[in-house]
């Protein structure tokens, strides 16, 4: 488990000196399990304070921001990764979305607090939180783009291109919601794939 | 108050929880120049321009203007006073930009050259200015994608004339359908009930 999360860290810092290794290693270090956690199951909920860099082992989760009374999917976590609440973890306040798991997994995580005094101790500053800052820009830009120009069936594709098992872990409802497209045009692209 | 003590108040109050010390927020406003005036239609960043220049809206509107390769328009963000305006596409990817800033009316500005960016930014302490930076900036892109994700194209529409009625004025109707991600039939549709539920 921890050569992934030092995998996946090692990605955000670029390609660090052996002071920076010797931080990674003691942000790696201070990783705790939190969970098993089931499908259907959040992490975190509504307007909590989980200010926490999180690692999903195997599973699928997906994020979900409520606005209006309808919960709408922005991303989907991939198994193998690190993932965090943008307001909580970065900001420090309490959480604007939820996220909830979609194929069982098992969920570790590093406490802010923990991550602040490890960066300060190794002097990574906040490399690590202007990278997932970035992260999270390109992420919205590229979702902004998907959403502006492509066509619902050219959004459907993509999102199966980036992930393959989509269909199979979430509803129909929630992939409609996570593409920006009514049920009713969902249904009609993959009808009209089904016939293709 | 000048433009500049403007500036560092409002990197003070975004700072936050993060307490970053006043003589380093004074001293990255102060790498901003004095402000200057863009002419409108002038392009800020340029499509291909890998330039980290860093712009901080003092009055105007600036609208980021792409194509994609069927040459459909795109209009994914849309800066005000109070906007911080930089490539974000080199920034998250290194790649130059795809897009164009454009000025939809005279802008009036406070820029910071590149290289003084790139300075501060080595120094240490710098980088936690920048992250109070990169939380106004994910801000923005986010605030829009959720509209387009949330909002009916009519309800977003509805909401920039409430919100966002300079971002309404300055753009043309072909740019304002981009930026609600509709055709521009769709939206001559939605103008017309829009009309009709008035």
């Amino acid at each position: 488990m921890n050569t992934h999360i030092f995998q996946r860290l090692i990605e955000l810092y670029g390609n660090p000196g052996d002071v920076v290794d010797f931080g990674i290693q003691a942000l790696v270090g201070e990783f705790e399990f939190i969970q098993h956690i089931s499908k259907g199951k959040n992490v975190w909920s509504l307007d909590e304070e989980k200010p926490t860099l999180y690692f999903n082992e195997h599973g699928v989760l997906a994020e979900f921001s409520a606005r209006g009374g309808k919960g709408n999917c922005i991303r989907i976590i991939p198994p193998n990764s690190l993932f965090w609440s943008e307001s909580s973890f970065l900001l420090g306040a309490k959480t604007d979305s939820s996220m909830r798991c979609i194929k069982e997994s098992r969920i570790y995580g590093i406490s802010g607090m923990n991550v602040q005094q490890i960066t300060a101790e190794y002097g990574l500053g906040y490399k690590l939180a202007n990278n997932l800052t970035a992260l999270d820009i390109k992420l919205y830009r590229s979702r902004t783009w998907d959403l502006s120009l492509l066509r619902p069936a050219e959004r459907l594709k993509k999102a199966l291109g980036e992930n393959p098992s989509l269909l199979s872990f979430i509803t129909r409802d929630e992939l409609a919601g996570y593409l920006g497209l009514s049920r009713s045009t969902l249904f009609r692209v993959l009808n009209t794939w089904h016939h293709e | 108050m000048n433009d500049r003590e403007s500036l560092v108040l409002l990197f003070s109050k975004f700072s936050g929880r993060i307490q970053v010390p006043e003589e380093r927020i004074q001293r990255f406003c102060s790498a901003f120049s004095l402000p200057i005036l863009a002419q409108k239609r002038e392009e800020i960043i340029r499509k291909d321009d890998a330039s980290r220049h860093l712009h901080f809206i003092l009055r105007g509107t600036i609208a980021e203007i792409g194509e994609d390769e069927k040459n459909s328009l795109t209009v994914p963000n849309v800066y005000g006073p109070g906007d911080f305006v930089f490539n974000l596409q080199r920034h998250t990817t290194r790649l130059p930009s795809k897009t164009a800033y454009r000025c939809m009316t005279p802008v009036l500005m406070m820029k910071m050259e590149g290289n003084d960016l790139k300075e501060l930014l080595e120094e240490p302490g710098f980088d936690e200015v920048f992250f109070v930076l990169q939380q106004h900036l994910l801000a923005q892109v986010r605030a829009h994608f959720l509209n387009l994700l949330h909002l009916s194209p009519l309800k977003h529409y509805e909401w920039l004339l409430m919100e966002k009625p300079w971002l309404v004025k300055t753009l043309t109707r072909n740019q304002l359908a981009a930026f609600l991600g509709v055709s521009r039939a769709t939206f001559f549709r939605l103008l017309a009930q829009h009309e009709s539920n008035r």
